[in-house]
């Protein structure tokens, strides 16, 4: 099932990519001959601490997809949120686990949901307790600044 | 737990023609999930629920409780209900529709409808009915093609039987049905005269007959020697290609020779009999067992045709680089050129599910693209 599915589903979003894209700057598959690695880029949301930032992941596709989740992080010391590990950009999002993900979701769909984290991080299920912790306690504006120190940081050294 | 508002599905799973699991058009063999109606190809719904351990739906999440199959959609027959809990148990069908056919007098359609098998329930019964309205389907076309009216056909069942009685002495061999398909069509002097064309079941490629055939492709339904396809991939200088059918480079299967008495030759009329799952079966049997696994069994002509389409775009590919070689050493070789065409077509064939789509593929490049890959492979770096 799986490389014809991916055929389809990378001409699917060169087609939906051809016009703009308010959240995806990129996504295809890494090499011409590997179906199985992907690289995206996407875009930070307006009215977050992300916007005007962009954020490299990693895809790989075992090749049982679509009945198995893509495996899918942000590039390592890249993500400052509250549901990505910042050091390995690490990402928890109950969509991509095995038990509740669906086999007619596809990159695409993923890529807006990892979007729409990025809007709404959830401080139940945290992989940074620094951000959730300050996230709890309400204080945006230490939010927003720790985000932007990180993602200063990380412009800063690379 | 993170991110459990529900998203809207993208544009990608939208289309209700569309299987959303394998993105494929869905046009024969519907599966509408029951209650809430998301339709898939039954293949792809059935390995995801036993993939997935419950029952829902992959689209709307709800557990569902029934699957309802129009295998036909243009002859607007009544859809098959599979009850999913149940599930649903072929074999049951199967032996069946054996038994009824395995008995003399059964009659010009093959099944009564309202012979109801004993282990059946009411869920399969209904199934059952409706690929008995299968059977006479098939039944009706054959009837115009080759008899002028049914009495023909018990007559000529009638004679095979007897057949059957006069040549076996000893009724032993009766109760094995290969033996007894095997003879049913051994026995050459039929006094009905039939239009079908009677075929021999020969290795293909060195021609014989004997009990030593064990290899079989699935897909073009011819059979081999194992010693005779690896002589022949010995010849061709490709030792490890053996396994593959001559015909559509599909990997090959083993194969059971039916027995036969003495020296006949296994003959049998191919619209009765065929080579399926390394067996030579009724095809009824077969029909039935496909209606749930949906294998694709494309026509040897229709696979020919696509095959041929596919090669072509490879072979551009080919040219194309060779033409734009600057030095000899780019030039690719007849060795290497033969290699990559077969390789490379293999592998679209694989993608387009062994039919010409030139719609949804871009031959061309999906073609130069698997060229270079090989290409690369082979030490040829300048192509790049
Ligand atoms: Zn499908
Ligand atoms: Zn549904
Ligand atoms: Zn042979
Ligand atoms: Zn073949």
């Amino acid at each position: 099932m799986s490389l014809k599915r991916l055929l389809k589903e990378k001409r699917l979003i060169e087609k939906e990519l051809s016009g703009y894209s308010e959240s995806i700057e990129l996504l295809e598959p890494v090499a011409f001959e590997n179906f199985l690695k992907w690289r995206a880029v996407l875009k930070g949301p307006v009215n977050t601490p992300y916007h005007k930032h962009s954020f490299k992941l990693l895809i790989e596709l075992p090749s049982e997809y679509p009945l198995v989740p893509p495996a899918i992080t942000f590039e390592p010391y890249s993500m400052p949120h509250c549901n990505v590990e910042f050091s390995t950009g690490k990402i928890c999002l109950n969509i991509l686990e095995h038990e509740h993900w669906s086999p007619v979701w596809n990159l695409m769909y993923v890529m807006v949901a990892l979007y729409q984290l990025l809007q709404e991080p959830v401080v139940d299920s945290p992989l940074n307790i620094d951000l959730a912790n300050i996230l709890r306690a309400g204080d945006t504006s230490a939010y927003h600044g720790l985000i932007n120190y990180y993602l200063q940081e990380d412009t800063a050294t690379h | 737990m993170t991110g459990t508002k529900p998203i809207k599905p993208t544009k990608l799973t939208m289309v209700s023609s569309i299987c959303a699991i394998c993105l494929d058009a869905i046009d024969k063999s519907i599966a509408k999930l029951e209650p809430c109606n998301h339709k898939y190809h039954i293949d792809c719904i059935r390995t995801w629920h036993n993939y997935s351990n419950d029952l829902n739906c992959p689209t709307c999440r709800i557990e569902t409780n029934q699957l309802s199959v129009n295998i036909y959609p243009e002859i607007q027959s009544p859809p098959v209900k599979i009850t999913l809990k149940t599930g649903f148990n072929i074999n049951k069908i199967e032996e069946y529709c054996e038994l009824i056919r395995r008995q003399p007098m059964h009659g010009t359609t093959g099944i009564r409808r309202n012979d109801y098998h004993p282990l059946l329930n009411e869920e399969e019964s209904v199934i059952y009915e409706a690929i008995s309205d299968e059977f006479e389907e098939n039944y009706d076309s054959d009837m115009e093609n080759d008899f002028d009216n049914s009495d023909l056909r018990v007559a000529e069942l009638n004679e095979s039987f007897g057949n059957i009685l006069n040549i076996n002495d000893d009724n032993e061999a009766n109760n094995n049905p290969e033996e007894l398909i095997g003879t049913f069509i051994t026995k050459q002097n039929d006094l009905t005269p039939s239009k079908k064309q009677k075929q021999i079941l020969q290795c293909s490629i060195c021609g014989e007959t004997n009990q030593e055939i064990n290899i079989c492709c699935q897909v073009c339904k011819i059979i081999y020697h194992d010693s005779c396809l690896r002589s022949l991939a010995l010849e061709t200088n490709e030792p490890a290609t053996w396994m593959n059918c001559i015909q559509c480079f599909e990997s090959v299967t083993a194969f059971k020779m039916p027995k036969i008495k003495d020296d006949n030759v296994f003959t049998f009329n191919s619209d009765e009999i065929m080579i399926y799952n390394g067996q030579i079966r009724d095809i009824n049997s077969v029909l039935s067992q496909q209606l749930y696994e949906q294998t694709k069994v494309k026509s040897l002509e229709q696979l020919r045709i696509a095959k041929t389409q596919i090669q072509s775009h490879v072979r551009k590919a080919l040219h194309e680089l060779n033409k734009n070689a600057t030095t000899s050493v780019d030039k690719i070789g007849i060795n290497d050129f033969t290699k990559i065409n077969k390789k490379v077509s293999r592998e679209l064939y694989k993608i387009s599910d062994y039919e010409y789509k030139s719609d949804d593929i871009d031959y061309d490049s999906e073609a130069m693209r698997l060229v270079l890959i090989e290409l690369v492979n082979l030490g040829y770096m300048n192509h790049l």
